[in-house]
């Protein structure tokens, strides 16, 4: 077991800038010593992280090459201890956790700076960093937590940082009504995590992350539970039933049911393109970059339950595939440049989760580390052209901005083409791969065949509306003055909204957001190089630059993702060779069939055709005609809110308003008993009736509740007797 | 035991006895030496209190439910005193007899019962629930703030003169 | 005859440090009460004693629970020192020295008779430590009676105001009510067992003499506690009450006699009627109490949240969240009740005095606010007087949330992990009626971000129509949030040293 006391610092440091701008931040009032306090917080945490994951200056391995996966903990103190039931203030890096660490912490650190920029003059620039800093400390609290309660502590507080950021401009409806919405779509995405954590708990005993030892007390770990030979040999059969019949099925369902309130999938998926709302350095960081690939996190953590819980892995590939080509149609005919990202990070997000219901976890983290770069490079690229546009949001209200933002544009263009998978830019490795896992996938049937016809369908759409975006904003003519619908006006009728004057001429951004931009373009252009699929590096032409087994990422994330028992396989068999695979690379060219590697060749070339394609025809569609009508179905979202409130929200308000209260507390008691007659003698005035209750109503609701207890009671009395 | 023999309840009839011969006493000696004039309030039966015949919705005086209450209070006390009483003895001497103290147990016990009976009735006392013309005194002292305030009861000569 | 009477004579093992903290407290009541004659109108003074009193009783609760080897019960039985009196007793003390000092600010504004206040209050509290310490039913039903009267005056303290009188009689009427059928069980369970003696009722129930006696005198205690600590549907009076009373006195009523009800209710069927495996009444007996609050305890949260959903008034917003809260807390009741193992069955128990202690300080902290922000008469109490307050009173406006978000259960804060503990003993039983009740809870809290996150918004989100002056936040008052406040961050991440306090002395009552 590794010990570092280094780990806590991973999170305490943004804590404590938060702590720093919030009590002092206001006092102080400079923008130079709230945004100072903020990054070096930040910068700290990143420090730390790479230190210990890469075993710099550590008296121990780095976290992510230690053998078997094992993770480096610090225990900080015990939260709770009662019975068997142990959770701890600990934190725990392993491999997993360590990439996640990296990355959140990285792109953080980015994001904050380039946040100094973007809420330059804003009045409450103290209290956003601060809201910013807590954000960092719950996420990295998600991540590093080492067992399943500490983990819901971050799961909950990135929801309360969610909710406070996208509402920070509370003088907006708009915003008011989204952070609302987040908070309460979360909540019922917890309520399957806490249940999940709670059948977890009952099943194994345990809600520990790792093996460990605390206070002289071994401490066994919820996946050494269900990694144990005795318990993989009872995985749940692939039914229905197996959903609600209480075992490891069940907690899967319900882990991610709180998967899709935090990563926005059907049918949780509404809130997350209204939380645009919130400034966009919050969009980059949480709802593209961090936050919303907590559900990820969360699958994949648990990947050995999933292994065992095949009807809910089905489920995830599904929903997965779902989200990702109904949010991709949406993304085509929105007009917000936020939106159309807000659409594609669902989308994204859909693809992940995919991977996750394939088996393929380690290319649903990669795909995790690669959009983190683009996507939150995209968004920061528009928060740049937003900012350029004095908040003009409305791509048919730009054009032509590479003239004016050169920066933003080079950078934003390598964003596009690695989220449309142009081969040798990040996205690429990682939706190839996650193309390629599920059309190898087995144990599907033939459903493989289908999920990833969609997957392809997608990445069509993909490369279709990013270039859509890229073509309205970049591309063509200026259009700042640009009459807009009748209708749409409503909606852009906030108080952020400055009437553009007529000389107008947009402007680049000062250094402290093009840096990070230029950091991020670098990222999502090289960042996928660290996991270059085997059947790809063993190219001639790409082994000679790389070497043949230059899939690192792969090799790092093989302990924690290792399969379970070969026989009652689910997701790709191909897959078990690949995590059998150790070491050199002879080896793993012996666990690579000529034929596969053939395939993944082959499909990784239809798939470079596909994103060519898509980008063509986005191109031809929309370079002559950039402001051409999409069907107002798709502009309208497939009408889902209007079909939630209609179907979900007014029911309960109105039921709980008419029945529950007015039927129970005033018609029942009023009504029922009063209505007895001659019991009556004073009801009419309204204000009576608004006063509600006499005290012998009240009396008779006991003396009626009074009874159904006594006859209960009786009733057994009587069988005791007889 | 002993055999039943009535008379063992000899004294209950004297108890019964004296309590009617005291009744009636009363009422013989009030009516014999007590002054009689021959007014309408006079003539009810409670002189002091509330009319017997008529609405039962009237409203009362409160001090009629203090007193009520204050009596009900000190009376009930009476019932936890009584079996220590017949008790006592027997406890005083069993603690002579035995290792535990069961008198002093019980005295000490009734005597802070009994103290804070007493603490009650301070209580009662300081806060005028005995005192059935608070208000009518307040009254007086009241006006007579407001006449002294206009310059005491004989202002209104002087300004005549 | 004399030794007949001699034979008859039980050892009454008196035991003063066991009932202390109740006799001091009880001191200090009467004290307050012959200061307030003799000096009427000195609240300082009265409240300066009152807490010393407070401070003195729980100086003696630690003292017997943090020296060894004292004894366990005295009184011939009737008082007990368990982990249940104590823990639940260090509740009661808390709430009663919060609540004093929430009520500085009340006590002043409007005037009120302070000297009686604390007197009421002082009693009030030993009648709710006696409830936690008794171990015989008589004892049980002195301190309720104590309680219950007490309370019943301090809800209609504000003498003028119609609703506070309103609120008082109902509270009078109903409460005897719900103690007559509490008195009338008593009286059948002693008929069945020929004891009051609770630990003694445990042993008697395989001897009980009319098993269906027991049966029906269980049923009547169900409904008497019920209505103590408001389940569905003897909840009724709850909202009402709540809501007339003074905003102090309805924070004291949710927090302190609620938990008073839950730690004799717990005594009394936990430990009074638990499972003997064999026994066909115990059995019995012991089916049907755990269903009958199983059933009341899914009613009762999901009543209490949907109701408080449509609430547009605060105070009875929290009236109907308190119902909710009892429902939490009997999740963790009735896995006391189902617990297998008798430390299983104790850490059921820590658990719900844990649960209680996590909600007085939430709540008290809430009304603490809701009564700074009422003024004069209460009348500002409706959702729509918190309209925009958020950041011109910043400190009470992120005190509040704060309370909201830990009522809520969100993680870190008190209220979090008071819901874990009080799911998790349930969810150990297994069984599918503890399944379904713990899913049930959960969702009910998932729901119950609903309203509590309607105040947050209204806070900060609303627009303010009419003006804010800002409330003085007097030094009682900062106490009173400073403590909250830590209370609600301490039990959140610290809360272990906490419940390993709470579980220190096992209940001296063996599983059969």
């Amino acid at each position: 077991m590794f010990e570092n006391n280094y780990l806590s610092l991973i999170i305490f440091a943004p804590l404590a800038g938060a702590v720093i701008n919030w009590f002092f931040g206001k006092r102080a009032n400079s923008e130079m010593f709230s945004g100072a306090v903020a990054c070096t917080a930040v910068g700290i945490s990143t420090v730390v992280a790479f230190m210990i994951a890469f075993g710099i200056g550590t008296p121990h391995q780095g976290a992510l090459f230690i053998p078997e996966g094992k993770p480096v903990l610090d225990h900080i103190w015990t939260w709770i201890q009662v019975g068997d039931f142990r959770a701890d203030f600990g934190l725990g890096m392993d491999r997993l956790s360590g990439i996640y660490a990296l990355f959140v912490t990285f792109v953080g650190l980015l994001i904050h700076i380039f946040a100094t920029g973007y809420m330059h003059g804003d009045k409450g620039f103290y209290r956003f960093f601060a809201y910013l800093n807590l954000f960092m400390f719950s996420m990295l609290t998600l991540v590093l937590a080492d067992n399943f309660l500490l983990m819901f502590v971050g799961w909950e507080g990135v929801g309360l940082c969610s909710y406070l950021l996208i509402g920070y401009y509370i003088n907006k409806d708009e915003a008011r009504r989204a952070a609302k919405k987040a908070f309460v779509m979360n909540r019922i995405g917890d309520w399957g995590v806490l249940m999940g954590v709670f059948l977890i708990f009952t099943i194994t005993g345990s809600v520990s992350f790792f093996d460990k030892a605390v206070d002289g007390q071994a401490v066994q770990s919820v996946f050494s539970w269900v990694q144990n030979s005795a318990n993989v040999s009872q995985a749940d059969p692939f039914t229905w039933g197996a959903i609600f019949a209480g075992g490891l099925t069940s907690v899967g369902v319900l882990l991610f049911i709180g998967a899709t309130g935090k990563s926005a999938q059907i049918p949780l998926l509404t809130w997350l393109p209204d939380a645009m709302a919130g400034p966009t350095p919050v969009s980059a960081l949480i709802h593209a970059a961090t936050m919303v690939t907590a559900g990820v996190y969360l699958v994949v953590r648990c990947n050995s339950i999933y292994q065992l819980a095949p009807t809910a892995m089905f489920i995830i590939a599904v929903i997965g595939a779902a989200t990702a080509i109904f949010a991709a149609t949406i993304g085509l005919a929105q007009n917000d440049i936020k939106k159309v990202l807000a659409y594609s990070t669902v989308s994204q997000l859909g693809y992940m989760f995919l991977a996750c219901g394939v088996g393929a976890f380690v290319a649903a983290i990669f795909h995790v580390m690669t959009h983190a770069f683009f996507k939150a490079l995209l968004f920061l690229g528009s928060g740049s052209v937003i900012h350029g546009m004095h908040h003009e949001q409305d791509m048919r209200r730009m054009g032509n901005l590479k003239k004016y933002m050169p920066i933003t544009f080079f950078t934003m263009v390598t964003g596009w083409l690695a989220i449309a998978g142009i081969p040798f830019f990040a996205g690429f490795f990682s939706k190839d791969e996650i193309l390629y896992k599920t059309f190898a996938a087995q144990g599907l049937g033939n459903w493989n065949y289908f999920l990833w016809g969609i997957g392809i369908v997608t990445a069509v759409l993909t490369a279709v509306y990013m270039t859509r975006m890229m073509v309205m904003t970049f591309w063509g003519s200026e259009r700042f003055h640009q009459e807009l619908p009748e209708e749409d006006q409503a909606d852009h009728d906030d108080d952020d909204h400055h009437e553009i004057p007529a000389d107008f001429k947009p402007h680049e951004s000062p250094w402290t957001m093009t840096v990070p931009l230029v950091a991020l373009a670098v990222l999502s252009t090289f960042g996928g190089l660290v996991g270059i699929p085997y059947a790809l590096s063993s190219l001639p032409v790409v082994s000679s630059i790389v070497g043949e087994e230059a899939n690192h990422f792969e090799e790092t994330l093989k302990p924690v993702v290792k399969k379970l028992g070969a026989d009652e396989s689910h997701g790709a068999e191909s897959e078990v060779k690949h995590f059998l695979a150790e070491g050199s690379s002879e080896e793993a060219a012996a666990h690579h069939s000529p034929e596969e590697i053939a395939a993944e060749r082959w499909l990784a070339l239809f798939s470079v055709l596909l994103a060519a394609g898509g980008i063509a025809i986005g191109w031809f569609m929309f370079a002559g005609n950039p402001l051409r009508k999409m069907p107002k179905v798709l502009e309208r979202k497939w009408y889902l809110d209007e079909i939630y409130n209609k179907a979900i929200v007014d029911p309960i308000t109105e039921g709980s308003r008419r029945f529950l209260w007015k039927g129970f507390d005033l018609g029942f008691i009023d009504g029922t008993i009063n209505g007895l007659g001659s019991f009556v003698t004073e009801i009419g005035s309204l204000f009576r009736r608004i006063q509600v209750g006499f005290v012998r109503s009240y009396a008779a609701i006991i003396l009626f509740g009074a009874l159904v207890v006594l006859g209960y009671f009786i009733y057994y009395a009587y069988r005791t007797i007889g | 035991m002993t055999e039943f023999s009535l008379l063992d309840y000899a004294p209950v009839l004297v108890m019964f006895l004296v309590a009617i011969g005291f009744a009636a006493s009363q009422i013989l000696v009030a009516q014999l030496v007590g002054p009689r004039k021959r007014t309408a309030t006079k003539l009810m039966p409670y002189e002091c209190g509330k009319d017997p015949v008529g609405s039962a919705r009237d409203r009362f005086s409160v001090k009629f439910y203090m007193v009520a209450v204050a009596f009900l209070l000190f009376d009930l006390e009476i019932l936890f005193v009584i079996p220590f009483a017949v008790a006592f003895k027997s406890l005083l001497a069993a603690e002579q007899s035995g290792t535990v103290y069961y008198g002093t147990i019980a005295f000490v016990t009734m005597m802070f019962f009994l103290g804070t009976v007493v603490v009650g009735l301070l209580y009662e006392w300081k806060k005028g629930a005995f005192d059935w013309s608070i208000q009518a005194r307040a009254e007086a002292i009241a006006e007579a703030a407001e006449l002294k305030r206009k310059g005491g009861v004989f202002s209104r000569f002087r300004k005549a003169a | 005859m004399m030794n007949i009477f001699l034979a008859e004579l039980a050892d009454p093992n008196v035991s003063i440090p066991l009932v202390l903290p109740e006799m001091l407290l009880a001191l200090t009541g009467i004290l307050v009460m012959i200061y307030d004659s003799i000096r009427p109108g000195r609240r300082r003074v009265t409240g300066t004693i009152s807490m010393v009193g407070l401070i003195l009783s729980a100086v003696a609760l630690f003292w017997i629970w943090s020296t060894p080897g004292q004894q366990l019960s005295a009184f011939g039985g009737m008082i007990v020192a368990d982990s249940l009196r104590m823990s639940f007793t260090a509740v009661f003390l808390l709430v009663s020295a919060l609540t004093i000092l929430v009520s500085t600010v009340w006590v002043e504004r409007e005037d009120v008779h302070a000297g009686e206040y604390h007197t009421l209050l002082l009693f009030a509290t030993v009648g709710m430590m006696f409830m936690a310490s008794g171990n015989d039913l008589v004892i049980i039903f002195l301190g309720l009676e104590t309680l219950s009267i007490a309370t019943y005056v301090m809800a209609g303290l504000r003498r003028r105001d119609l609703r506070s009188n309103e609120s008082a009689l109902k509270y009078f009427i109903l409460g005897s009510y719900a103690s007559g059928f509490l008195l009338y069980g008593m009286a059948l369970v002693y008929g069945a067992t020929g004891t009051t003696n609770v630990t003694q009722i445990a042993l008697n129930t395989e001897t009980a003499q009319f098993p269906a006696l027991l049966l029906v005198g269980a049923a009547m205690l169900v409904i008497g506690f019920g209505f103590k600590v408001a389940t569905v549907p003897f909840h009724i009076w709850t909202p009402d009450v709540y809501e007339g009373a003074p905003s102090p006195v309805t924070g004291f009523m949710a927090a302190g006699p609620k938990a008073a009800g839950f730690a004799s209710f717990l005594r009394v069927f936990v430990l009074g009627f638990p499972l003997v495996v064999g026994v066909q009444a115990s059995e019995f007996l012991h089916d049907s109490w755990i269903t009958a609050l199983t059933v009341m305890a899914i009613l009762t949260m999901t009543v209490g949240n949907i109701a408080a959903i449509v609430q547009n008034n605060v105070k009875r917003m929290l009236a109907y969240s308190s119902i909710a809260h009892a429902g939490y807390a009997m999740v963790g009741f009735v896995g006391a009740g189902v617990a297998k193992t008798a430390t299983g069955r104790d850490d059921a128990i820590a658990a719900v005095a844990f649960y209680m202690l996590t909600y007085a300080v939430t709540n008290l902290g809430a009304f603490a606010i809701v009564t700074l922000v009422a003024r004069k008469n209460d009348r500002r109490t409706e959702f729509e007087d918190y309209n925009g307050i958020g950041f011109r009173s910043p400190v009470l406006a992120f005190s509040l949330s704060l309370f909201m978000l830990s009522l809520l259960g969100l993680p870190l804060t008190a209220g979090f992990i008071g819901k874990v503990l009080v799911f998790r003993p349930a969810l150990e039983a297994g069984t599918s009626l503890m399944v379904i009740l713990v899913v049930i809870a959960v969702i009910n809290t998932a729901i119950s971000a609903y309203y509590y996150l309607r105040l947050i918004v209204v806070m900060f989100f609303r627009e303010r129509t009419e003006e804010w002056s800002q409330p003085k936040i007097s030094t009682a008052l900062a106490a009173v949030l400073a403590i909250t406040i830590i209370g609600v961050f301490y039990f959140g991440i610290f809360g272990n040293n906490v419940i390993e306090m709470f579980s220190k002395y096992p209940v001296d009552v063996q599983m059969r």
